[in-house]
């Protein structure tokens, strides 16, 4: 990515963050400074003394310089805190749902291992779906960092893989939650770890291999040194006594648990997940309602038509909470358990 | 794999355990102590800003270096920013950085101590550095980098642990670091980067200095050297134990494999050896960055003062002396010594505050490393601090009318001071005046920087070139960065000279200019050479011509004497006097030495031949660093990579 692109990014950046924040901003026409119009609270967010100050992209010791290394991101992020809402509610009403068949789709699209699945009605509805961005970042011997996007339906939990909503055309803000917000946090929480942890495999794998690494060249010297610790000393050439090579023994054993403590430590990985913003999306729908059969025992359960993938969602393990599309079910209460969840539980 | 544990009262904020396939515990934590999901009015466009923010975070990569933006002074030179890369990518913060004498390891290191703070991916710095060199480290990192450091005091404060806990960047001498109780306290605090300059002082695993460095408790550490190696392979083998451990294996392997039987400076297995430390060292070369500037000359233009200033000065000294003379005798006959009755930290920095107010640039004698020696009678009212001495010595040997600004304080009490300060006042033209005029008149064709060190000076040269018709203009700390712009751009296009204070022209290209003419010396060596810098770097194309201005008789006259005739200085190339000060191991900041010169001799001809002595020292100091630049070139070679 070249200097000026990431110029005009942080410009563009400014320019909406002061717009979105209630203030005015005019660039000059070389698009190298701009004068800033602010209420006197927005001002002071971004540090300003005044409510009228200069945005610059090149560094510069009065305004607002506009840089990745400098203050301004910090800046803006308190600020967008501050100021900007990180939660919207939108619907999307033109999208049509005019399926109106579904047995057949139902048995393609999931593997009741032993049980039987009746489809009873359709019930066309509006469906809250969540889509929450999170910074993710492992901090270990190196960082790692991305953003992950997790979309949630609201009323099953089940994680989508649907990344873009904000693009979506034929958005509109939405006058109502449908769905409240701290509900599918802790949900969407857990899908975004795995993510990480999928996605950071790569890093992971480094930061293990170096550990292993240092960890064994750690351990063969701290053994030469202890291989040493019989060796005549150079100057006297004198055998040392039991008693000086059990000291030395445990100089050198201390030294090597200490390094290696010192070394864990360095490797220890702290992940962090970092709500940025939050969409809910309300979206025409059809709920499936289908009869599950295991033995003698019936339960009905409800799945969703999603209109923009044109599929069936999933439905959610009882035991993992993970999507699945095969289930198992328990002889009581008909519980749905995914097949790994089945398998422990056979095993246990 | 644990349960999901809640932290705080929000409800949300939760932790987990996984591990990695090999077993490194991974801490899963989501915060959302800055997420508010009160307000959920967003519209889409906000929404993205969000997201906007976010990846502009995320392009803090290290593809883009954020160390670079809003230095004051740096020029980005391409093997710094390669080095700078070379750490942060393939090092992982640690690294023996080795580049010859000056390419810019000092900024190298600031470099990457900026990145690392920037990305905060460390908090909690120490940076260990000779004792002469302790000022320089925290004007650099202030004055360029931006990065206040706290500088570990002389006093008991420094021997408790706290002192090391509390502080997150701490700058301390090594040689005060090592010793007392100090050693243990700064061990008992954790530190996220550690970076230790002239780093070759760790070269004896039996030294206090090795086991302090290697008894700290660090994420990552910078060791800082051009002459990694000074007697023998050994010496390498013990600096990278402390970066890393077993790297090179035990010594008696290491000697095995790579020291040549009976000539320990002799490597074996050059490639092998080669390779290894191609894993935590990087030394730029001069040949391999294409660095080589064009010859620098220097003379001395001594001018001898006339019978009116040449008195006066020799008052002011006779007058002063008889103050310390004063002092002592109150000492001895109250037993109280006024080394314990002064609260120097805080006088240091009244007294600097109030020089510099008054014009004068040159007055930071050991504020770095308080030294309990001050020179305040324990009544307070003469007022002649350490700081006070400083300044009006180097105040003679600028130009009498500054002499007169730094004896004011004491003329307010002084009835003798007062008289020495009128006359001082009276002399218009000193005697360098006349030189510089002749010189300038010698040089007309050249773009000239012309150096001083105090503003009162500046204000006076500006009223002799002005009368004598000399086209000027003037670079000071007292201007804005616009007019500092026009000044440069004047001696750019229009003028062939501009007067300078000490900060003259930092951060600007002036390799334009070919001349430099000090008209008063520091007494730091390192700011002298810190000037010369101005020109004689990078992209300079023509030869250099160094004048220095001095009165016969003062002060500055001895120093330069020692610094040329001595150890050559004005022919070194730039960063040798760091390295030749960096082996005044045990010394003081090399004005301290001065000062104390001065102040021991109890007439010309001791003060002649202390400086001798002095001279002597910076010749031992030389070879030494000679010797061992030589057998590092032989063992790294010249295409070291």
């Amino acid at each position: 990515m070249s200097r000026t692109n990431i110029e005009s990014q942080l410009s563009d950046f400014a320019t909406a963050l002061v717009e979105n924040s209630g203030g005015l901003i005019d660039w000059h026409a070389d698009g190298s400074q701009a004068i800033v119009m602010v209420p006197n609270d927005l001002a002071k967010s971004l540090g300003q003394r005044h409510d009228t100050f200069l945005v610059k992209t090149q560094p510069s010791d009065e305004g607002l310089s506009l840089s990745l290394g400098g203050e301004f991101l910090d800046l803006a992020g308190r600020t967008l805190r501050q100021f900007v809402p990180s939660i919207g509610i939108f619907a999307m009403e033109d999208i049509s749902v005019k399926k109106t068949e579904f047995s057949a789709i139902v048995d393609a699209s999931f593997e009741w291992q032993n049980a039987r699945c009746k489809v009873l009605q359709r019930n066309p509805m509006i469906l809250p779906y969540h889509t929450w961005w999170f910074h993710a970042s492992l901090q270990s011997e190196e960082n790692w960092e991305t953003i992950i996007p997790v979309t949630i339906n609201a009323r099953s939990g089940v994680c989508l893989p649907i990344t873009e909503l904000m693009n979506l055309d034929g958005l509109k803000p939405a006058k109502k939650s449908l769905a409240e917000v701290s509900e599918t946090l802790e949900p969407v929480l857990r899908f975004a770890e795995a993510e990480t942890l999928r996605m950071a495999a790569p890093f992971i794998q480094r930061i293990d291999a170096r550990r292993e690494r240092d960890r064994k060249r750690l351990q063969d010297y701290y053994r030469a040194l202890l291989q040493e610790s019989f060796m005549p000393n150079k100057r006297t050439k004198m055998m040392p006594t039991g008693e000086e090579i059990d000291s030395r023994n445990k100089a050198v054993k201390l030294e090597l648990h200490r390094k290696l403590s010192e070394m864990d430590e360095r490797y220890s990985c702290n992940a962090v997940l970092r709500p940025i913003a939050m969409a809910e999306v309300q979206m025409p729908s059809i709920a499936i309602d289908v009869e599950i059969q295991r033995k003698v025992q019936k339960r009905i359960f409800r799945i969703f038509w999603n209109a923009l993938t044109r599929q069936l969602e999933p439905m959610l393990c009882t035991r993992c909470q993970g999507s699945f599309r095969s289930f198992w079910f328990t002889n009581e209460i008909v519980e749905p358990v995914c097949s790994s969840c089945h398998n422990k539980g056979q095993n246990c | 794999m644990s349960e999901t544990e809640i932290v705080d009262g929000r409800g949300f904020v939760m932790t987990r355990t996984d591990t990695s396939p090999m077993g490194i515990p991974i801490r899963f934590r989501a915060d959302l102590s800055e997420f508010s999901i009160a307000k959920t009015e967003g519209k889409s466009e906000q929404i993205n800003l969000h997201l906007t923010h976010a990846r502009l975070q995320l392009l803090r990569g290290f593809d883009e270096l954020l160390c670079l933006e809003g230095l004051s002074g740096v020029e980005h030179l391409p093997h710094q920013i390669e080095t700078v890369r070379k750490v942060l990518r393939r090092f992982r913060g640690r690294v023996l950085l080795a580049d010859e004498v000056g390419l810019g390891k000092t900024i190298e290191a600031c470099l990457l101590l900026r990145e690392y703070l920037l990305r905060r991916l460390i908090r909690r710095v120490l940076i260990l550095v000779p004792n002469p060199l302790v000022s320089q480290w925290a004007d650099e990192l202030s004055g360029k980098f931006h990065l206040d450091f706290t500088i570990a005091p002389r006093t008991a404060t420094s021997n408790c642990d706290e002192f090391w806990t509390e502080h997150d960047r701490v700058l301390v001498s090594t040689s005060f670091a090592r010793t007392g109780l100090r050693p243990k306290a700064i061990a008992s605090a954790s530190w996220d980067l550690v970076i230790v300059d002239e780093a070759h002082h760790c070269r004896n695993r039996t030294t206090r200095l090795w086991k302090l460095v290697n008894s700290l408790n660090r994420r990552h550490m910078f060791l800082l050297s051009a002459t990694p190696v000074q007697n023998n392979l050994v010496e390498l083998y013990n600096l990278l134990t402390l970066l890393e451990p077993g790297h090179l294996k035990t010594e008696a392997d290491f000697k095995k494999q790579f020291v040549t039987r009976g000539n320990p400076r002799d490597p074996r297995n050059r490639q092998r050896l080669r390779e290894l430390l191609g894993e935590v060292m990087i030394r730029n070369t001069r040949g391999l960055v294409n660095i080589n500037l064009p010859p620098r000359y220097a003379q001395t233009i001594l001018a001898t003062p006339g019978q009116e200033e040449s008195q006066l000065m020799n008052d002011i000294q006779q007058y002063l002396r008889a103050q310390l003379t004063v002092i002592a005798t109150k000492e001895s006959a109250t037993g109280k010594t006024s080394i314990s009755s002064f609260d120097s930290k805080q006088q240091a920095s009244d007294e600097s505050e109030q020089d510099i107010s008054e014009g004068f640039d040159g007055t930071s004698v050991e504020t770095s490393e308080i030294e309990p020696q001050a020179l305040t009678a324990s009544n307070g009212k003469t007022g002649l601090s350490r700081m006070r001495l400083h300044a009006i010595l180097t105040a003679m040997g600028s130009h009498p009318a500054t002499a007169a600004v730094a004896l004011e304080p004491l003329a307010m009490t002084d009835r003798v001071a007062r008289e020495l300060c009128n006359r001082a006042g009276r002399i218009t033209h000193s005697a360098k005046d006349q030189k510089l005029l002749q010189l300038l008149k010698e040089n007309h064709a050249h773009k000239i920087l012309l150096f001083v060190g105090a503003i009162r000076t500046l204000h006076r040269l500006q009223a002799l070139l002005t009368e004598a018709g000399v086209a000027y203009s003037t670079f000071s700390g007292e201007q804005s960065a616009n007019e500092k712009d026009a000044a440069v751009e004047q001696l750019k296009s229009s003028v062939n000279l501009m007067i300078c204070t000490e900060s003259g022209g930092e951060g600007r290209n002036l390799q334009f200019a070919d001349t430099l003419i000090n008209y008063d010396l520091p007494w730091n060596p390192m700011k002298i050479e810190q000037r010369i810098g101005r020109i004689h770097r990078y992209g300079q194309t023509q030869d250099v011509y160094v004048f220095n201005l001095c009165t016969a008789g003062t002060l500055e006259s001895r120093i330069l004497r020692i610094l040329n005739d001595k150890i050559r200085m004005f022919e070194l190339v730039v960063g040798e006097v760091g390295s030749i000060l960096g082996n005044l191991d045990e010394g003081q900041e090399f004005e301290s030495i001065v000062l104390q010169l001065w102040q021991k001799a109890s007439d010309e001809q001791q003060l002649d031949a202390d400086f001798e002595t002095l001279g002597d020292t910076l010749v031992t100091a030389q070879e030494k660093y000679l010797d061992a630049k030589s057998l590092d070139e032989s063992l790294f070679g010249e295409d070291y990579e």
